[in-house]
């Protein structure tokens, strides 16, 4: 288990930089200081997307549900697995394509695996969806954003607005008032010119189901 | 399980151990959940009133609201179990809510500060459980403020307390496997680990977080190091990057079912 927390807070600590969009237009200083920090931004871009590979690695070898029960906490592993795979979903995204240093930073990722990384995680919630509310919402957010990946390909935008919708939604629903650390706000950040707006700053994350 | 509602009528008589039979059954109710979760196969809604451990919870809260004039360090303690069944039912608020109380209470009675003088015997035992159980809240509510994303409700001035001793312990050592080791070096690993969570948040999380990239790019470095540095502290029992050869893999993902307050005898 303190695998799973080291990687889930490895993972939120990269975050912040995965989709630096908001940090950079906010940046008022030399255009060299940046140019000469953005290695550093983009490995750190890579340090998240590791991480959060390695969160659902710890997942592979499961024998079965009662392993998953048993051997970690699985109202834990909701939160880690939601924030590993939402990463995991939009970090193809992420990466700046005009970047040559980003780009070399990047070219050893096998992004077939990165995909099933994720889908791991999605089966994870499905295996827990039969007793857990939470899994249940966790399983279909997760498959909401994976369905709206095609954006990236520039087919359409509303695969992603509806999925943000539906996450919003679940959120209000729910009643679940929580800050931006767990969150799935900072996708709205990413390309945030084709997104719709955050209707207000509360994750997705670990909704609590009794309401 | 079956005779648990017996069990808690028969408890129930000895009014003295209230504080003990409503963490008891918050207990049954954590194991019933456990089980109930690891064996079902079907999927849908769940009614309820067929849950064996809502029924057990119910008793719990039930004892808990009747019997709860008096603060003490028991009180804190079976709060955290109602805590920890709130959390494995997704009941994420609810349970927000009554780490809260139980903060406040162990704040109240001064868990959060200890005296300096050395004691002996009885003493040291009780000051042993009263570290145990304050950190037992910080850890969660650290923890829980990740889960959230809300703040931490304890800062990191606000306690002065040594972590877990192991010299005066006795119940965290499992004799049955020497191999294992002090139990409560999971614990106070998790401790370390829940203030480097708490800095996380402040600097990067918080509403007041810094918006400039330097900054934040600057505070990323640093608690990265930081994470990493306490990776490489911990005892290689701990250690799970490494490759352990000849040790099940059981015993490292059974460290979560090493808390001080679910182990104590």
């Amino acid at each position: 288990m303190l695998a799973v927390k080291f990687y889930n807070l490895r993972a939120l600590i990269h975050r912040p930089l995965l989709s630096p969009a908001k940090l950079t237009s906010a940046y008022s200083g030399s255009t060299t200081w940046y140019q000469g920090e953005y290695h550093r931004i983009s490995m750190s871009k890579r340090k998240c997307v590791e991480a959060a590979q390695q969160t659902a690695k710890l997942l592979h070898k499961l024998e079965d549900k009662k392993s998953l029960v048993y051997g970690f906490p699985w109202w834990q592993m909701i939160s880690c697995l939601i924030c590993a795979s939402s990463i995991l979903f939009v970090a193809s995204r992420c990466i700046n394509l005009n970047s040559e240093s980003e780009v070399e930073i990047f070219k050893d990722i096998d992004w077939l695996a990165v995909d099933e990384d994720a889908e791991v995680c999605l089966q994870v919630f499905q295996a827990l969806s039969s007793n857990s509310n939470a899994a249940r919402l966790a399983r279909d957010m997760m498959q909401r954003l994976k369905n709206s990946r095609t954006i990236y390909y520039g087919e359409s935008t509303d695969h992603l607005s509806q999925a943000w919708r539906y996450c919003s939604e679940t959120l209000v629903r729910y009643r679940s008032h929580m800050w931006e650390v767990m969150s799935l706000t900072w996708i709205s950040r990413i390309h945030s010119d084709r997104f719709i707006q955050n209707p207000f700053c509360s994750p997705l994350e670990n909704i609590d189901l009794q309401h | 399980m079956g005779d648990g509602n017996s069990i808690c009528g028969n408890l129930l008589a000895y009014i003295d151990y209230k504080t003990l039979i409503h963490s008891t059954v918050t207990i049954f109710a954590l194991g019933s959940c456990y089980e109930r979760i690891a064996e079902s196969k079907s999927e849908g809604p769940v009614n309820p009133n067929s849950l064996q451990d809502v029924r057990y919870f119910e008793h719990a809260v039930a004892i808990s609201q009747r019997h709860t004039s008096k603060h003490t360090v028991e009180h804190v303690s079976a709060l955290l179990a109602q805590s920890f069944y709130l959390l494995a039912t997704c009941q994420t608020d609810q349970c927000w809510i009554t780490l809260g109380l139980a903060a406040r209470i162990a704040q109240s009675i001064g868990l959060h500060v200890e005296e300096g003088s050395t004691s002996r015997g009885d003493a040291t035992s009780s000051r042993e459980t009263n570290r145990r159980v304050w950190y037992s809240v910080f850890v969660l509510d650290r923890l829980l403020a990740l889960q959230l994303g809300r703040p931490p409700l304890i800062g990191d001035d606000d306690f002065n307390v040594e972590p877990p001793s192991r010299q005066s312990d006795v119940d965290l050592v499992d004799s049955s496997d020497p191999k294992q080791g002090w139990v409560g070096d999971y614990f106070v690993a998790m401790i370390k680990f829940s203030e480097i969570i708490g800095r996380v948040y402040y600097n990067l999380y918080a509403p007041k977080k810094s918006g400039d990239i330097a900054v934040t790019l600057s505070n990323i470095d640093l608690l990265d190091s930081e994470l990493l540095q306490w990776r490489s502290s911990l005892s290689r029992k701990l250690r799970f990057d490494l490759s352990h050869v000849f040790e099940s893999s059981r015993s490292f993902q059974s460290q979560v079912c090493r808390h001080p307050i679910t182990s104590r005898s």
